[in-house]
């Protein structure tokens, strides 16, 4: 069944329908809150809000739009949302360490074929720059449609992805001296 | 690299990072070096995490079930909207003492003085009462503002 049955269906009162979306999504939504937020209980969170707030703003969504660049939008607002809030927190307690929240905390279930990087990926890079890392290398998209999700101009996306790149090779080339230098 | 340096100077001294991103963007799209070192695309992949290493996503539907479920189900307990049983008892406190106003304004006023014997009972007249043969003298009682007249008579 194609996402705009389901999306009907779900507007007829069918919320179990809802359940196609959320899991042909949720790998997606949880890959980029992780890259954003640093943890994967905080990405947990975020996804479900963004889920229940599309479920609940379903008849609002566009259907010539992309529905995951839709769940992405609402996503990425959500993200920040949390970032804030935990910058408030962390300001309260008189900057308990956020250097504590590696992007891979014990107990996440990643692959072990993953490198040390993404740490200090997460404190060198803004929640921004996360955001447009993530969409771009795992949806592909281009600085008009990461501009679309972020809000913003796509002059603006293309900035920040220009510095999210240029701080990703920078680590990189740190991290590994096998890389090709230019 | 001197000129991909001062482009990338240019860049960040402007104010805007949509013109930033453009004047970025119209330099890379030109010059190769600074496009090979942008070209990060395929090592990054390794370090960002990616949608196949998010093994389920069941516990995620679980709790978006659950508040649906809930939520409706609050939908339908509550017939009123948040907080509308106290907006609604508020206002009736709030109009309790015009109300009393209002009826104590336009209430007919009583009269204090006790009407005159004569036009309590204009409608009904005894001329004259006898009783097993005997006249007697009738008294007749009516409360005021009732209908339900009460006759005794008096042995004269």
């Amino acid at each position: 069944m194609d996402e705009s049955a389901i999306i009907r269906r779900c507007l007829g009162g069918d919320s179990a329908s809802f359940q196609q979306i959320v899991n042909n999504h949720t790998p997606h939504l949880m890959a980029a809150a992780m890259t954003v937020l640093g943890n994967r209980q905080d990405a947990e969170d975020v996804c479900q809000e963004t889920f229940l707030q599309a479920f609940h703003h379903l008849s609002s969504f566009n259907g010539d739009r992309n529905l995951r660049a839709w769940l992405y939008t609402i996503l990425y607002r959500r993200c920040l949302n949390a970032v804030k809030k935990r910058k408030k927190f962390t300001g309260v307690l008189g900057r308990l360490k956020t250097e504590s929240m590696p992007l891979m905390s014990s107990g996440d279930s990643r692959p072990g074929d993953l490198e040390v990087l993404p740490a200090e990926l997460y404190r060198a890079l803004s929640p921004k720059e996360r955001t447009v890392l993530s969409l771009w290398i795992n949806e592909g998209y281009k600085a008009v449609e990461i501009a679309a999700i972020l809000g913003c101009p796509s002059g603006t996306a293309r900035y920040y992805l220009f510095t999210a790149r240029k701080k990703l090779r920078a680590l990189m080339e740190k991290t590994h001296d096998s890389l090709p230098k230019h | 690299m001197i000129a991909c340096r001062s482009i990338e100077f240019v860049a960040h001294i402007l104010p805007g990072q949509a013109w930033k991103g453009n004047i970025i963007e119209h330099h890379v799209s030109r010059c190769a070096s600074c496009r090979a070192k942008l070209d990060v695309q395929d090592e990054a992949r390794r370090y960002v995490i990616k949608p196949d290493d998010i093994t389920s996503s069941d516990k995620i539907w679980a709790t978006v079930r659950a508040e649906i479920q809930e939520g409706s189900r609050r939908q339908m307990r509550r017939s009123l909207p948040a907080g509308g049983v106290w907006k609604i008892a508020a206002c009736l406190a709030a109009a309790a003492p015009l109300v009393f106003f209002v009826i104590l304004v336009t209430r007919p006023a009583r009269s204090i003085v006790p009407r005159p014997k004569g036009s309590m009972i204009e409608d009904f007249r005894l001329d004259s009462v006898e009783a097993w043969g005997k006249p007697v003298s009738p008294v007749i009682y009516q409360a005021r503002d009732s209908q339900i007249r009460i006759i005794w008579i008096k042995q004269l």
